[in-house]
């Protein structure tokens, strides 16, 4: 007999562009809304991990040869 | 998680493909690890042998030259739990003045035995392709068999006759 | 708390069937207990590959131990088949999507396996006669389920040490060599198709 993991429900509040970037990414992507904010989720604290580490993330202009550093506050 | 399966019947057939074939994948996003632990994990950049060279150099040569493992911590003026460590535990890495003792009674070139034991880097992969062979040939044992004794002495010659040039990690 | 389901293993040298457990959240705690219990046996299978002038495995020296602090980020999930309280193999996932590269499936969600092995007591590379077999199928099996889980429809990928090529070839498509990394590991995926069809058994 399989155990289930645990999943608590919350409610998320969200403003009228905050939805519609949801639903855009969600429809683009393929994904549900609640898969489109897991993913978010995670993203975010693997990008917090780094930069507390003291690693710096660039964006790349491959076609440019360009590189500029992302400057986030989290 | 779902339940997605394949039935007992698929399963035999599938499992019968895959014996015989080495089951291994690698990831190479760089999400989490740095690219040099990344090329590390593919093989492109293995530390472990020269490690374990090191580890396995200490304690045959000590064996080779008859002394417990007690004379030679004596002799050294090493601790003896830090001794068993070096000869025990690969990600062990000694301080350079530990190191530099080790080689003096052990009779070792101090270059070599400080890059071998992680202290220093050098460029030298003749150095680093000998390390390798001689971790593949040989495990602690009791007594040196001829084969390990021969595999020692083989490696103490490469080391004696490379050229370091060293930088201090 | 992590899930546990039951699932069967193939057990040459004891009749036919062995039942095993697939666990799918592993802790640190878990693959640092499996570290310390498959190295021994790959080191001594190590030193009789080498007695036999045989070459080693290209991936001898994973350490799964030091995997361990990716289970920190909610990015990772670590899963393994468990059989009489012994790993008998794992799997390192992102939980991040990946973006599909196969034309029927490019740009969407795929979930990437970041690592793969079998216990060395399972490879017949490694002993001459191999406890299980289908560990490596159980986890695909387990992958595609995650992924559906996900919301990802099934679709894997994965990029193969050459040694393990042949295998994923069976049942993946094999894209080729990836330009964007220095070692040239090929980069397969698996289509919705394809894991419908290694699920049924059918040539994929």
């Amino acid at each position: 007999m399989a155990t289930e993991l645990t999943k608590r429900t919350m409610t998320l509040n969200l403003t009228d562009a905050e939805m519609r970037v949801l639903e855009l990414l969600s429809s683009q992507k393929d994904l549900s809304k609640t898969a489109v904010i897991r993913q978010a989720l995670r993203l975010y604290q693997l990008l917090d991990n780094r930069l507390s580490k003291g690693e710096k993330l660039f964006f790349e202009d491959t076609a440019k040869g360009e590189k500029a550093e992302l400057m986030l506050m989290i | 998680m779902k339940t997605v399966g394949m039935s007992d019947e698929v399963f035999r057939k599938r499992a019968a493909e895959e014996d015989g074939c080495m089951v291994s994948a690698i990831g190479l996003q760089p999400l989490f690890t740095k690219r040099e632990e990344a090329r590390h994990e593919a093989g492109e950049v293995s530390r472990e042998p020269v490690r374990l060279a090191f580890c396995t150099l200490i304690s045959y040569r000590r064996r080779a030259l008859r002394f417990s493992m007690e004379t030679l911590a004596q002799k050294a003026n090493v601790e003896l739990d830090e001794l068993l460590r070096i000869e025990e535990d690969m990600s062990y890495v000694p301080e350079a003045r530990t190191v530099y003792q080790l080689a003096n009674q052990l009779k070792l070139p101090i270059p070599q035995l400080l890059v071998l034991s992680g202290n220093a880097t050098s460029a030298n992969s003749e150095l680093t392709e000998a390390a390798v062979r001689f971790a593949a040939r040989s495990r602690a044992v009791e007594k040196l068999n001829r084969e390990q004794s021969d595999a020692l002495n083989e490696f103490v010659k490469v080391l004696v006759e490379q050229k370091v040039q060293t930088k201090k990690k | 708390m992590s899930a546990r389901r039951k699932c069967h293993l193939r057990a040459p040298g004891a009749g036919d069937l062995a039942e095993a457990e697939l666990v799918d959240e592993l802790s640190k705690d878990d693959l640092i207990r499996a570290h310390l219990d498959w190295a021994p046996v790959r080191l001594m299978a190590l030193k009789r590959l080498h007695e036999a002038k045989l070459p080693w495995p290209e991936h001898w020296h994973w350490d799964w131990s030091k995997k361990a602090d990716m289970l920190d980020l909610l990015a990772y999930r670590c899963m393994g088949i468990e059989q009489d309280g012994r790993m008998q193999g794992l799997m390192m996932l992102s939980t991040i999507a990946a973006k599909g590269r196969l034309k029927a499936q490019e740009g969407k969600a795929v979930l990437y396996i970041e690592f793969l092995e079998s216990a060395p007591w399972n490879l017949r590379a490694l002993v001459e006669a191999p406890k299980f077999l289908g560990v490596g199928i159980r986890l695909l099996e387990a992958a595609i389920a995650l992924s559906e889980e996900e919301g990802f429809g099934g679709r894997i990928g994965l990029h193969s040490l050459p040694q393990s090529e042949d295998f994923y070839r069976k049942y993946m498509t094999d894209l080729g060599p990836d330009s964007s990394q220095s070692q040239g590991l090929r980069y397969f995926e698996m289509s919705t198709e394809q894991m419908h069809n290694f699920l049924e058994g059918k040539k994929p």
